[in-house]
């Protein structure tokens, strides 16, 4: 059970425990998932564009950014201008936050400090 | 020149490939919040945000803030619902804490980010919003006190 749980992965785990949800409420009352699956409907479409230019950006980062790069303007040694960069870059990211949390784990995983991540944030 | 070709189109897979798992992870994550989202705006009426203030001036804004965490969607709700919030008659401190938690905390997405940057990283972010809520709160209804 255990192996067939991480061969599924929490991210999925995620999404499938929200369905789930969905279904129980369903049982219960059926108007409140019609109405719940409209918002999330509208969510969507309202964040599809937001969506591409993160994924974009993830391209472009998968691109020209390496570990070295990163890790020279943001990583742990960085002065005031990684502060500067996640500064400007937060106040100017379009979008609810959750979009980019895909792009701040890349980036953290190519060595951005965690203090610039949550000065984005 | 055609080594360098090949390269260039070795870079650009090895990128491509990268977004692709990228979009495969997050994905699923990202539906999750958004149906959250859609549970909490359907299932939280507006006003019940009016009916659980107490009137006390220390306790409200803890309970601004808290609520306004919970609470998830576009922020210029909160606009409108804090409006509403001042027009029952419910203290300004206790608004402004509800509208900087439910901008800075995200309770509803909380599993996202903790999946997505570390549970000590997203507990500590989020908690830490939430005290400041309370303190930007109290800062800004002194500083307009003073110059207003």
């Amino acid at each position: 059970m255990k192996n067939v749980l991480m061969r599924i992965g929490a991210n999925w785990l995620f999404m499938i425990a929200v369905v789930l949800l969905y279904f129980i409420l369903g049982l219960w009352n059926f108007q409140a998932v019609i109405a719940s699956l409209e918002t999330f409907l509208g969510l969507l479409k309202r964040i599809l564009p937001i969506l591409v230019l993160v994924f974009a950006l993830i391209y472009l980062s998968n691109l020209f950014l390496n570990p070295k790069v990163v890790s020279r303007y943001l990583g742990e040694g960085t002065k005031k201008a990684g502060w500067i960069i996640a500064i400007i870059a937060g106040i100017f990211s379009a979008g609810s936050i959750y979009l980019w949390y895909t792009l701040l784990k890349d980036l953290k995983s190519k060595g951005m400090r965690e203090a610039l991540i949550a000065t984005f944030l | 020149m055609v080594q360098k070709d090949t390269m260039q189109q070795s870079r650009w897979k090895q990128a491509g490939k990268g977004l692709l798992n990228n979009i495969k992870m997050s994905i699923p994550i990202l539906l999750g919040v958004l149906l959250l989202i859609g549970l909490v705006n359907t299932l939280v009426h507006k006003e019940f945000f009016a009916r659980i203030f107490t009137g006390n001036r220390a306790l409200d804004p803890l309970i601004g803030a808290i609520f306004g965490s919970i609470a998830a969607g576009n922020p210029m709700t909160s606009y409108v619902i804090g409006g509403e919030l001042l027009k029952n008659g419910i203290s300004l401190v206790a608004v402004l804490a509800f509208i900087v938690s439910w901008v800075t905390v995200g309770s509803v997405q909380l599993l996202a980010e903790s999946m997505s940057l570390g549970k000590k990283f997203a507990l500590l972010l989020n908690g830490i919003a939430l005290l400041m809520a309370v303190v930007i709160a109290v800062l800004t209804v002194l500083i307009s006190g003073i110059f207003g």
